[in-house]
């Protein structure tokens, strides 16, 4: 492993205390490396909303996201 | 670059010398056990997801943790317990549609355990009575408002993923009063679009289940006094298989499994004397971080929390969310991934990580990919063995800094 060339593209590129505040999850549970939609409505809608809003439901995932994406039938993992 | 608020920064691990002895083979070696055919793809409260655990409780047990195993009570999944039908016939054409290719199960459906004929009619028709009623999308009202009118179930559209699958997913709301069927969007377009009469014959057996999950919990070092705690931990369960087809939840999350278990090998030996280390591997996370929920209350305050949900094909960056009093973790990870050459990005991370941040510790979840997301295509031949390497490595590089790495008065 070429340790110079990966030193330079390792860790975070902003500032890491975004990592607080991550956008809304588009998809769920992680970071798919395929979720393309290929025809019409996308199979994983955004479905787990903001750390902020499930930390203040006491879940995993923002209710309303949730609901959301339930209702597009892709469904929640959490 | 480093937060301000973290801490300070001793130099970062040389990745070039550490750590030597990580082994790919047992990376790669526990996701095939755990994507294998009789543990039936995992899922909580079935034969397999037990046998999963049991055999991860074996496998720490031989790495030398102290290992327990904690009923998960009362969770609820929705299980699809025969293979959905879906025919349709334009009067000129009659198909046979394939179940999670070109339908599935709507989460919100009743069961519907044998195949109902039926003419399939617009959302606007007159008469909904004894009718497939082809929606545009589905609300909890609609299918109320069809239920009341009489009709068999609703139609909705639904997109799939590159690979053409619809994802399957168990946890879900209380059932509508009728089936509710999701049809890949070109098909629901042409039943909407035909001219003739359309019937359709479809059977959506789904029911609502009650079950117990495990938790397997492995302690490799107790913290001595208030020295620095540390837990890994990664979800093992899946969305299960299928009656007919086989889910094997190689990057969802055997992945994340294996990293957990090899960082925690590498470096119950050389963390320093008195820092404790422990793993959870988590059941019931695809049923609604059940698992994680049950766990999270039982860990001592303070405890520094790194979560792993798929390690399978890094791509651009890892995703990383932190939650909590995180920061110093966050530096640390942040170091680690800059000495072991692992680009991160500030991403959502809606797993168990969150449990944990919600009962106050500081937690951050990391995402490195999941091909095939919990379709059939998620297979062990879709992990990546590098993202697995480069993960397991990042995972222990942030513990050492973490561990080796003073405080600020800030942090």
């Amino acid at each position: 492993m070429n340790t110079e060339t990966k030193a330079t593209r390792g860790g975070f590129a902003g500032d890491p205390a975004e990592a607080f505040t991550p956008p809304a999850a588009n998809g769920c549970c992680g970071s798919p490396a395929s979720t393309t939609a290929s025809s019409g409505a996308p199979a994983t809608s955004t479905c787990c909303g903001t750390l902020a809003a499930a930390t203040a439901a006491g879940t995993c995932c923002d209710p309303v996201a949730k609901t959301e994406a339930v209702a597009a039938g892709a469904g929640c993992c959490g | 670059m480093i937060d301000p608020v973290a801490g300070s920064m001793a130099p970062a691990v040389d990745p070039g010398s550490f750590p030597a002895d990580l082994s790919p083979q047992r990376l790669v070696d526990v996701v095939a056990r755990l994507a294998a055919a009789d543990l039936t793809g995992r899922r909580i409260g079935t034969p397999g997801g037990q046998a999963a655990a049991a055999w991860l409780a074996g496998h720490l047990a031989d790495l030398g943790a102290t290992v327990t195993l904690d009923t998960v009570p009362d969770v609820i999944v929705r299980e699809v317990y025969a293979t959905p039908t879906l025919q349709w016939s334009d009067g000129a054409t009659t198909r046979d549609l394939v179940h999670r290719r070109d339908f599935a199960e709507h989460l919100a459906s009743a069961d519907l355990p044998t195949a109902a004929r039926a003419p399939a009619v617009p959302v606007d028709a007159v008469n909904l009575s004894s009718s497939w009623v082809l929606a545009p999308a589905y609300t909890a009202a609609l299918a109320a408002q069809a239920a009341s009118a009489g009709a068999i179930g609703l139609l909705v559209p639904r997109g799939v993923d590159g690979d053409g699958w619809m994802p399957k997913m168990i946890a879900g709301p209380p059932p509508a009063p009728i089936a509710v069927v999701s049809v890949r969007t070109d098909l629901h377009r042409l039943m909407t679009g035909a001219t003739g009469v359309v019937a359709v014959t479809a059977a959506v057996p789904l029911r609502t289940t009650h079950v117990n999950g495990t938790n397997v919990y492995a302690v490799f070092a107790e913290p001595i006094g208030d020295a620095m705690s540390i837990l890994l931990t990664a979800h093992f369960d899946g969305v299960g298989d299928d009656p007919d087809v086989r889910l094997p939840a190689a990057c969802d999350n055997a992945s994340g499994v294996a990293v957990v278990i090899e960082a925690a090998r590498l470096l119950a030996p050389i963390l320093p004397v008195g820092v404790g280390l422990a793993v959870a591997l988590l059941d019931g996370e695809e049923a609604g971080a059940r698992g994680s929920a049950h766990h999270a209350e039982q860990v001592r305050s303070g405890t520094f929390v790194i979560n792993v949900d798929g390690a399978a094909q890094l791509g651009e960056a890892a995703a990383v969310e932190a939650g909590g009093p995180a920061h110093r973790l966050l530096a640390a990870l942040d170091q680690a991934g800059r000495a072991a050459g692992v680009p991160l990005r500030a991403g959502p991370m809606p797993s168990d990580n969150r449990r944990y941040t919600a009962a106050g510790l500081p937690a951050i979840g990391i995402g490195m990919g999941m091909p095939g997301y919990q379709t059939p295509a998620e297979t062990p031949d879709r992990v990546q063995t590098d993202t697995l390497i480069e993960a397991t490595w990042l995972v222990v590089a942030t513990v050492r800094n973490l561990t080796t790495t003073r405080p600020s008065p800030l942090s």
